[in-house]
C-alpha cells in the first residue's frame, strides 16, 4: 500500500526520461514511456493485491507543505481511488501501446503523456483539497499540448476550447474552495477538516460553495450545457490523448464531484441535487441524439462519452449507495470503453484510411480489409451498449437501479437514453465497418493500395482494454468490493441519503 | 567643511542606515568616472562592473539583514527602517541586477551608450529604495521624482526610434500629470493637517505618523478626503490602475525591453510600496473612503487589463496590459491589507517576488528575441522558438506559465495568498471579478505559448522578415536559468521566502 505514491513519481520520472530519451531517437522514448507506465500499473496492481476494503481513507504520506497555511501534502486511499488508479494504470500502458507510431518529437509527445498521467494518479491520491487542486491543474496543461502539436482537425481550436474551459471550470473549484477554506478559519485544506468545518456553515454559505465547486468539477465531466469541448477536443487531440481524455481526464471531474463537492458539502447536494440530476438526463439523451446524427466517426464517439459521462452524473446525483457505486464503476467501465472505441476510430481506422467520414467508410468494407479493427470495435460498441457480459453492463443498471430508488422518473428517462446508445453504437458499426462498397457514388472507394496490418502493439493496446472490460463485466465484485466498503465511510454516509435532508 | 555636522552624523550612524543606497550612488558615479579615464577599447568592460557593484550591495545587504538601525527612523523622521523596506531593498537590487543582464544583450544591438544606461539603473534603483522607506511626503515626493525623471531619459533612450521618442514623451506627459495629482494631494493633506482649529493639528503634518494622527482624530475632513483621493490618484499611476493605465501600452512598447522590464516590475513594486503604507497605515481611519476607491480601482483594472490584452498582437503590448492585470490582482492584496487581513501584506510581497522572477524570465526571452528595432516584437516572431531554441521556449512557458497562475509554479502562490488574504477581508464580488480574469487571461498567455511551440504562425515568405534572433550568452543563460527553477521552486516551496516575507 505505501509504495502507491510511487505510481506519482513514477510517472513524472519518466517523463523526464522520455524527454531526454526522446533526444537520442524516437523509439527509446517509446519504450521508456511504455516502461514507466507498465511499472506504475504493476505498482498500483500490487497495492491492489494487498489492499483490504475498508471505510475511510487510508493514510500513505502526510506531510507539512505550506505550515502558514495549513496546507498538506497528504496522500490516502480508499476503494474509490483505487478503482480510479487501475483505470488509469490501463489507460496510459494501452495509450503508449497505441501511439506507438508517433515519430514527431516522440519524446516531447511521451514525456507530456506521462507528466498527465503523474497529475491523474495524484488527484486520485490525494486527501488534502489543496494537494488534489494542484494535481488537477498539472493533469490539464499537458493536454493542451498534446493535443495542439499532434493533434488532427481543428486542433488550435479545440485545444484552446478545452484549455478554456478546464481553467474557468478550477477557478470556479478554486473560489469554492478557498471560500470554505476561509470560512472555516483558513486552518487546513484536509478533506476531513474541510467536511468537518462545513458542517457550521450556514445553509446559503453551504448551497453556493457547492455550487462554485461542483459545477467547477462538472465542466471537466462533461455536465450538459458545458460539455462542448468535449466532442471538439476530443475529435482534435491525437489518439492517445482522445483516450486519456475520455478514458480518465473526465473522471477527474465526475471523481472531484464525488470527492470534494459531495463529501464536503452534504447541504449543498441535497438541494442542488433535483437539478443535476436534470441536467445529466439531458446530457444523455441529447448527445446521444446528437450522436445520431454526425457524419464523422470520432464526433459519435466524442458524443457518446459525453452521454456515458450523463450515467455517472446521474448516478452521483441519485445519491445513494448503489447509485454512487454505479457510478464508479461507469467510470471505470467509460473509461475502458472509451479508450477502446477511440483507439479504433483514431489509430486502427484512420491512419490506414485517412478518413473519418461516415459516408467514406461506408464505402470501403472495412470489415474485410480489417477485421481486427471491426470486431474489436463491435466488442467496445456492445460494452459500450451495455450488453451483459461487458463492464457497461453492470455499471448502467447499477446506476438505474440506484437512481430508480431515489427517483423513479429520473430512471425511466435515463433508461431511454440506454436505447438511445443502443440506436447511434448500432447505426455506427453498421455504416463504418458493414458498409458495402456496391453503393459507392463517387465516393472515396476501396482504397488502391491494401491498408497496412494491424501492428502487434495495437494489437496489445486492445487486448488489454478488451480483458479489462470483459473481466469486470464477468465479475464486477472485483470492483464493487473495494467501491462499497468505502462508501460506509461517515463522509459518505452524510451524503448518500438518497436525497432525504 | 562643516566639521561638527558630520561629526554629528557619523555619531548616531543615521549615513550607516543608507549604506545600499550609498555604495549604489557610488557605483554609478564611479562608472562615470571610469568612462573618462579608461581607454575607449575598455568601455566595453563598464556595464559589466554595474552588476558586479549591485551584486555585492546585494550580498552586504543580507549580510546586514538584520541591521541595528531596523525600526528606527533616520534624518529627522523621512525614513522608517523596518523589514519591509529591508525586504523591498532586495526586491529593487535584484531588479537591478536583471536590467542590467538584459542591458547588455539589449543594448548591444544598436548603437547607443551603455555606461550612462547602467548609471542611470542604478541611481533610480536607490531613489526606489529610498522610496520604500520613505516616512515623510517631502521625501516621497523627492524619491519618487527622481525615479520618474530617471525613467524619463531611458524609456526615450533610442533616441533614433520614433518609438522610443513618442514613448518618452507619452510618460513625461502622464508622469507630470501624475506628479502634480500626487503633490496637489499632498498640499491638501498638509493644509488640511496643518489648520490649528482643528484637533491633532500638526507643524509637520508631512509626517506619516503625525497626519495619521490627525487624520484619526478628524476621520471625515472634506478637504483631507479629497487630498487623500488624489494622492492614491497619483500613485495608481505610477501602478498603471484603471482608470490611469492609459499610457501603459505605448510606453511599454516604445521604451527599450530592458526598461519595459524595470517599469513593468520595479517601478509597479514602488508604487504598491507606498501603496500599501499608505491605505494601510496612514490612511487607516480613512478606510470608508480608501477601501471603496481601491477595490472599484481594483476590479476596473483586472478587467480592462485582461479584457484589453486579449486582442494584442505585440508582445510589449500584450505584457505591459497583462502588468495593468497584474496591478488589479495586487491591488486586491492592497485592498486586503487595508481591511487587516492578517496576512495581506506579506501576500502582497510574495506576489511581488513571484511576478519579479516570471516576469523578467520573459522580458529575458523578449530582449533575445528582438531584433534591431526594438519596438517590433510581434507575436509571429515567436514562431518555431520550441524547435529553434527549446532553452528560451521552455523558459519563457514557465515565465508566462508562472504569470497565467498555473500551479505549482511561483505566481500561482502568488495568486493564492492574495485571494486568501481578500478572502479574509470579506471582498467576495472582487474575487469573483478576479477568477473570471484569470480565467480569460489563460486565453493570451497560452495564444503567446502557440505562438511558441506550434509552427502554425509561421509568417508568409513574402512577409516581413523576422528579426534575427540573439544567442543565449553566459550571464544572461544563466539568469534565465536561475529565474525559470526560482519560478519553479518557489511554488513547490516557498518556506524561507514564505517566512521571511511575512516576518514582521
Amino acid at each position: 500500500m505505501n509504495a502507491l505514491p510511487c505510481t506519482i513519481y513514477v510517472s513524472f520520472l519518466g517523463a523526464v526520461l522520455a524527454l531526454v530519451a526522446g533526444m537520442r531517437s524516437p523509439g527509446t522514448a517509446r519504450w521508456v514511456a511504455l516502461l514507466s507506465a507498465l511499472l506504475a500499473w504493476g505498482i498500483a496492481l500490487s497495492a491492489a493485491v494487498n489492499f483490504v476494503p475498508g471505510p475511510g481513507l487510508e493514510t500513505i504520506v502526510n506531510h507539512p507543505w505550506i505550515p502558514s497555511m495549513g496546507i498538506r501534502y497528504h496522500l490516502a486511499v480508499d476503494g474509490i481511488s483505487l478503482t480510479l488508479i487501475i483505470l488509469t494504470g490501463i489507460a496510459a500502458t494501452a495509450g503508449i501501446l497505441f501511439s506507438w507510431n508517433i515519430e514527431e518529437r516522440a519524446g516531447e509527445f511521451f514525456a507530456l503523456f506521462l507528466a498527465l498521467i503523474g497529475g491523474v494518479y495524484g488527484v486520485f491520491l490525494s486527501a488534502d483539497a489543496f494537494t488534489l487542486f494542484v494535481f488537477y491543474e498539472i493533469a490539464i496543461v499537458p493536454k493542451y499540448f498534446l493535443i495542439a502539436i499532434w493533434g488532427s482537425t481543428n486542433r488550435e481550436y479545440g485545444a484552446m476550447k478545452l484549455v478554456l474551459y478546464s481553467f474557468a471550470g478550477s477557478a470556479l473549484v478554486l473560489a469554492g474552495l478557498l471560500w470554505a477554506y476561509a470560512a472555516a478559519g483558513a486552518h487546513s485544506f484536509g478533506l476531513h477538516d474541510l467536511a468537518t468545518a462545513a458542517t457550521h456553515f450556514s445553509h446559503s454559505q453551504q448551497l453556493g460553495m457547492f455550487a462554485l465547486v461542483f459545477l467547477g468539477f462538472a465542466v471537466l465531466a462533461g455536465m450538459f450545457p458545458f460539455h462542448t469541448w468535449a466532442p471538439t477536443g476530443h475529435v482534435a487531440a491525437p489518439t492517445a490523448a482522445s483516450m486519456l481524455l475520455a478514458g480518465v481526464v473526465m473522471k477527474l471531474g465526475a471523481y472531484g464531484c464525488l470527492r470534494v463537492a459531495m463529501t464536503i458539502f452534504p447541504t449543498g447536494l441535497a438541494f442542488w441535487q433535483p437539478t443535476i440530476a436534470c441536467l445529466a438526463i439531458i446530457g444523455i439523451i441529447y448527445a446521444g441524439l446528437v450522436a445520431l446524427v454526425q457524419d464523422d466517426f470520432k464526433f459519435v464517439i466524442g458524443y457518446s462519452s459525453v452521454s456515458h459521462m450523463g450515467f455517472v452524473l446521474l448516478g452521483l446525483a441519485a445519491a445513494n449507495a448503489q447509485a454512487v457505486s454505479g457510478a464508479v464503476l461507469q467510470m471505470f467501465s467509460h473509461g475502458v470503453v472509451a479508450g477502446l472505441l477511440f483507439a479504433v476510430v483514431g489509430r486502427m481506422v484512420y491512419e490506414r484510411t485517412h478518413t473519418r467520414q461516415l459516408a467514406d467508410l461506408r464505402a470501403m468494407p472495412l470489415h474485410r480489409l480489417l477485421p481486427f479493427a471491426a470486431a474489436v470495435f463491435v466488442v467496445a460498441g456492445l460494452a459500450s451498449m451495455g450488453m451483459p457480459g461487458f463492464s457497461g453492463f453492470p455499471a448502467e443498471l447499477t446506476i438505474l437501479i440506484g437512481t430508480w430508488k431515489t427517483s423513479p422518473l429520473w430512471a425511466t428517462f435515463a433508461a431511454a437514453g440506454v436505447l438511445v446508445a443502443a440506436a447511434f453504437t448500432l447505426r455506427v458499426i453498421q455504416v463504418s465497418f458493414f458498409g458495402s462498397a456496391s453503393i459507392a457514388d463517387g465516393r472515396k472507394a476501396a482504397p488502391a493500395h491494401p491498408l497496412p496490418p494491424i501492428t502487434l502493439a495495437e494489437k496489445a493496446g486492445a487486448l488489454v482494454l478488451v480483458a479489462s472490460t470483459v473481466l469486470i463485466g464477468l465479475k464486477p465484485d472485483l470492483l464493487l468490493d473495494w467501491i462499497n466498503p468505502a462508501l460506509q465511510s461517515p463522509l459518505f454516509q452524510a451524503v448518500l441519503k438518497g436525497g432525504k435532508p | 567643511m562643516n566639521l561638527e555636522a558630520v561629526k554629528l552624523a557619523a555619531a548616531n550612524n543615521s549615513w550607516g542606515a543608507l549604506f545600499p543606497e550609498l555604495m549604489l550612488a557610488c557605483i554609478a558615479l564611479a562608472l562615470l568616472v571610469f568612462e573618462v579615464v579608461l581607454p575607449r577599447k575598455q568601455h566595453r568592460y563598464i556595464p559589466d562592473l554595474a552588476i558586479i557593484g549591485v551584486a555585492f550591495t546585494l550580498l552586504g545587504l543580507f549580510l546586514n539583514f538584520d541591521s541595528a538601525s531596523l525600526d528606527s527612523e533616520t534624518f529627522n523622521g523621512l525614513l522608517h527602517h523596518d523589514h519591509a523596506g529591508q525586504v523591498m531593498r532586495v526586491f529593487f537590487l535584484l531588479s537591478a541586477l536583471l536590467v542590467c543582464v538584459l542591458a547588455r544583450v539589449s543594448l548591444a544591438k544598436r548603437a547607443v551608450p551603455r555606461v550612462e544606461f547602467s548609471h542611470l539603473v542604478l541611481v533610480i534603483t536607490a531613489a526606489m529604495m529610498l522610496l520604500a522607506q520613505s516616512s515623510h511626503f517631502v521625501m516621497l515626493f523627492v524619491t519618487l521624482e527622481t525615479v520618474t525623471i530617471g525613467f524619463y531619459i531611458l524609456v526615450s533612450y533610442f533616441r533614433t526610434s520614433a518609438a522610443s521618442l513618442e514613448a518618452g514623451l507619452k510618460y513625461l506627459v502622464m508622469g507630470a500629470l501624475s506628479s502634480g495629482l500626487l503633490l496637489f494631494g499632498i498640499v491638501l493633506l498638509y493644509g488640511a493637517a496643518g489648520n490649528p482649529a482643528l484637533p491633532m493639528h500638526s507643524a509637520n503634518a508631512m509626517h506619516y505618523r503625525d497626519l495619521a494622527a490627525f487624520l484619526a482624530a478628524n476621520p471625515h475632513n472634506f478637504v483631507a478626503s479629497v487630498g487623500i483621493v488624489l494622492v492614491l490618484a497619483g500613485v495608481a499611476f505610477k501602478i498603471g490602475a484603471f482608470p490611469f493605465q492609459i499610457w501603459i501600452p505605448d510606453v511599454y512598447q516604445g521604451a527599450p525591453t530592458p526598461v519595459t522590464a524595470f517599469l513593468a516590475v520595479a517601478s509597479k513594486a514602488a508604487g504598491f510600496a507606498v501603496l500599501l503604507v499608505l491605505a494601510r497605515d496612514v490612511f487607516a481611519s480613512y478606510a470608508w473612503l480608501v477601501i471603496p476607491v481601491l477595490t472599484l480601482m481594483a476590479g476596473a483594472t483586472i478587467l480592462f487589463g485582461n479584457i484589453a490584452a486579449l486582442t494584442q498582437h505585440n508582445v510589449k503590448r500584450l505584457i505591459g496590459l497583462s502588468g495593468v492585470s497584474h496591478a488589479g490582482f495586487l491591488l486586491l492584496g492592497v485592498v486586503a491589507a487595508a481591511s487587516g487581513a492578517a496576512m495581506a501584506t506579506g501576500a502582497v510581497y510574495f506576489y511581488l517576488f513571484a511576478y519579479l522572477i516570471a516576469s523578467f524570465a520573459v522580458f529575458g526571452v523578449m530582449t533575445h528575441l528582438a531584433g534591431a528595432d526594438d519596438s517590433d516584437q510581434e507575436l509571429e516572431h515567436y514562431a518555431g522558438l520550441a524547435k529553434d531554441n527549446p532553452f528560451l521556449a521552455a523558459v519563457l512557458a514557465v515565465g508566462l506559465g508562472s504569470l497565467a497562475g498555473i500551479p505549482p509554479l511561483a505566481g500561482f502562490m502568488g495568486k493564492l495568498f492574495v485571494f486568501i488574504a481578500a478572502f479574509q477581508a470579506g471582498a467576495r464580488w472582487l474575487l469573483a471579478l478576479a477568477a473570471a480574469g484569470v480565467a480569460i487571461s489563460i486565453y493570451y498567455y497560452f495564444g503567446w505559448l502557440k505562438a511558441a511551440f506550434f509552427e502554425s504562425l509561421a509568417p508568409s515568405p513574402d512577409g516581413p522578415a523576422r528579426p534575427e534572433r540573439t544567442p543565449v550568452g553566459f550571464a544572461a543563460g544563466l539568469a534565465l536559468s536561475v529565474l525559470a527553477l526560482g519560478s519553479i521552486l518557489l511554488g513547490f516551496y516557498q518556506g524561507p521566502l514564505g517566512q521571511w516575507l511575512t516576518l514582521k
